[in-house]
């Protein structure tokens, strides 16, 4: 049987297929986006039918703001450690689950998976009470002074809770892509390797790691993205307090824009933070492609 | 080779394509949720009781279908009111519709021009707003509002004129627990040695003096504080506003530094504080684990829910002398009509049908808390002392009231109450704040 021939290009057809991808980036994506800049300049309360452009203004208060620098010091330690831990600790797990010797190997994945189906709010809010409820007595039964009272209420270990709980949930995603990237690496190159003779740390320095870049590239864009958007853990289990002690520069967008009715200051800090997080993308990408296998 | 590279390749910008459409998606999901946000729960709340309106629709031909919005969680006392008047008005279907951060919702919905016809605004810095956008009617001249107390419709009075109905009296106090105050022999305390020696004797006696739910509502900072501010000047309020005109500074105010010592000394004698939330905060009081508990109304019917059982009352704080003692009141309730509804009159019937006195009292009997509607005696007893209190005219307005502070005024200082408690460095907190405030409109 022929295929039907409608009389379309080969150009015409792919240039259909992207439509719909490219309308809904377009309509989701680069219309709020440009629209948010746009009230950035303005001073609009989010509920006025009126108000003034200010251009800059905006920006010049944000800069000057004691707390903005203060939610910047705590966003970028959080996104540095977030990153970190979730980077090193999902490939050491992704390696292992790999390992021929380990049994029940998609069981362990199955359950380390698991956070990664919970929302992130189902979780911040079940790990509220554990650490109201549960932490403390395990604190006290160990004699661990730090952890006899509700960490959420400390100002030096809130930090520390919240990040424990997004590592929890975060390293799954990045768990089972490194999985992927391990599959790919073709056998024969291990083999030929050890017939050379390299150590188990030259196999995996010369061999899986060139593989993993990709994924590590990815992985690392998607982390420091979360990390310097961090929202809801924070709202569910903190508000942003002890004070003004993990409140991240999301949350403080969303407490300009909509609790103290300053939409345009908010949207202002939004760009700000888009352009942080461009930024560090492009550098990254960047740096990490040439080190890739594949780059030819 | 070239075959393993090439599917190495391909399997790389697959990994890629999978990360980016989960980030999309993850993008697409949040940025729906915000933009449905207040549709959905819009369209929640009309369409709730289909079958009662369809039914009235086939008796009367015309069936006025009224949305009041409102966010306390004392929907069955607002309920008791609705069915009287619905029997009354069978033509008029109310739907109550409460959600979580109804504020917030509410917000949201007047500015994209969905508002609720009837709504209950509470104590919300957004009555400023709304006002200056026309977004509410003016209730000035009604019948109705001649049955609402004097001294609330002040409090609701935005350059002569008065968009909101006051429905009930806020006041904040300490809670405490008659048995343990009894069994101890405490008398109520009358100064603030006073009630630092009753903690003392609790606390030896091996009992949480205090619970402050410190954790995720600094909006309970801000009350608490101010609840202090009130102990040592009859009129805090003014305090804020010099410093607004720029006639003093914060950090010079005798009567803040005092209060910020009290907020911090009478938490010494609690656990803590700051990992303790509203609900654990109520669970503790309500358990008897812990003797007191400042906290506003509500705490009382949420109380009773929990331990049915309690004997508990309130006193209001005590400051250097006990002839100065004041109440801080705010208005708890305050009914306001949207400027775009289409039943404007109707909405007003309710108003007229809910200040009534018998209903205000059924309301009372429910909720709680002292009425702002005139000649509505006050039923109930674990709030006494305070109605004493009031009836003697000795208060004092909250500072933040009301158009005074700006929404960031009211929601940054009640963060910086919230620090407080826990750096403890008065210096810092007062500069704190009068960076909010000095000069600041």
């Amino acid at each position: 049987m022929q295929p039907l021939r409608i009389g379309m290009s080969k150009k015409t057809t792919h240039f259909l297929f992207t439509l719909p991808g490219v309308l809904v980036f377009a309509v989701l994506f680069l219309g709020p986006m440009f629209t948010g800049i746009y009230y950035s300049m303005t001073n609009w309360d989010g509920l006025s039918k009126k108000y003034n452009f200010i251009w800059f203004e905006n920006y010049i208060q944000t800069f000057s703001d004691v707390r903005f620098m203060g939610d910047i010091r705590f966003t970028l330690s959080y996104t540095f450690l977030l990153t970190f831990f979730v980077t090193v600790l999902s490939l050491l797990l992704a390696v292992a689950l790999n390992s021929r010797l380990i049994r029940f190997r998609n069981a362990y994945r199955s359950a380390f998976f698991f956070p990664a189906v919970l929302g992130s709010i189902v979780v911040g809010l079940i790990w509220n009470q554990i650490f109201y409820g549960v932490i403390p007595n395990i604190g006290k039964f160990l004699g661990i002074n730090a952890l006899s009272t509700n960490p959420l209420g400390n100002p030096n270990l809130a930090l520390y809770g919240i990040l424990f709980v997004s590592i929890w949930q975060g390293i799954a995603i990045p768990m089972v892509l490194f999985i992927a990237g391990l599959q790919s690496v073709p056998q024969h190159l291990y083999e030929a390797a050890t017939l050379d003779g390299a150590t188990i740390f030259q196999k995996f320095r010369d061999i899986t790691f060139p593989f993993l870049v990709p994924v590590l590239s990815v992985v690392l864009v998607l982390k420091i993205r979360a990390g310097l958007t961090t929202f809801e853990y924070i709202m569910a289990m903190t508000g942003g307090g002890p004070g003004f002690s993990t409140e991240s520069i999301g949350l403080l967008i969303f407490k300009q824009g909509f609790g103290n009715n300053r939409f345009g200051l908010g949207a202002a800090q939004s760009v700000l933070l888009l352009v942080a997080i461009a930024l560090f993308s492009i550098l990254q990408f960047s740096y990490l492609n040439r080190k890739g296998v594949d780059q030819q | 080779m070239q075959v393993g590279n090439r599917r190495v390749k391909m399997k790389a910008l697959l990994i890629l394509m999978l990360a980016i459409l989960v980030m999309v998606l993850a993008a697409c999901g949040s940025s729906n949720n915000d933009g449905n946000a207040s549709p959905s729960s819009a369209a929640a709340s009309p369409d709730s009781t289909p079958s009662a309106s369809t039914q009235a629709a086939q008796e009367k031909k015309e069936v006025v279908e009224l949305e009041f919005f409102q966010f306390a969680p004392v929907v069955p006392a607002f309920e008791a009111i609705i069915a009287r008047f619905e029997e009354k008005y069978p033509h008029i279907n109310i739907t109550q519709n409460n959600v979580p951060d109804a504020l917030k919702v509410l917000d949201m919905r007047m500015a994209s021009g969905d508002a609720p016809d009837l709504f209950n605004l509470g104590a919300s810095a957004a009555y400023r707003n709304y006002v200056q956008n026309g977004l509410i009617v003016d209730l000035t001249n009604e019948e109705f509002m001649k049955r609402v107390n004097p001294t609330a419709l002040e409090m609701v009075d935005y350059e002569g004129k008065k968009y909101g109905m006051p429905g009930v009296f806020n006041m904040i106090g300490m809670y405490y627990n008659k048995k343990i105050f009894n069994d101890l022999g405490i008398d109520v305390p009358k100064t603030k040695d006073e009630l630092i020696a009753a903690a003392e004797k609790i606390k030896a006696a091996g009992i949480t003096p205090f619970v402050f739910p410190d954790k995720d509502v600094p909006m309970i900072n801000r009350l608490d504080f101010q609840a202090y501010s009130g102990v040592f000047t009859d009129n805090p309020k003014q305090i804020f506003l010099d410093a607004m005109e720029k006639k003093t500074h914060l950090t010079e105010s005798e009567v803040l530094r005092k209060s910020a010592q009290m907020y911090i000394d009478l938490r010494k004698y609690s656990e803590n504080s700051l990992s303790i939330s509203m609900q654990e905060g109520f669970n503790q009081f309500a358990t008897g684990k812990a003797a007191m508990m400042p906290y506003i109304n509500f705490a009382a019917t949420v109380v009773r829910s929990i331990n049915p059982e309690l004997e508990f009352s309130e006193f209001p704080l005590p400051g250097d002398d006990p002839n100065a003692i004041r109440v801080p009141v705010g208005t708890g309730f305050q009914f306001a009509i949207s400027s775009d509804s289409k039943y404007i009159e109707e909405a007003k019937m309710f108003l007229d049908f809910w200040s009534q006195p018998e209903n205000a009292a059924l309301f009372e009997s429910k909720e709680m808390s002292p009425s702002a509607i005139l000649g509505v005696p006050s039923t109930t007893k674990e709030t006494e002392l305070m109605r004493k209190y009031i009836d003697e005219g000795k208060t004092f307005q909250w500072p933040g009231e009301r158009g005074h502070w700006s929404v960031s005024q009211l929601n940054d200082f009640a963060t910086h109450a919230q620090a407080l408690a826990q750096t403890k460095d008065v210096d810092k907190f007062l500069q704190s704040i009068d960076a909010l405030f000095y000069g600041v409109k």
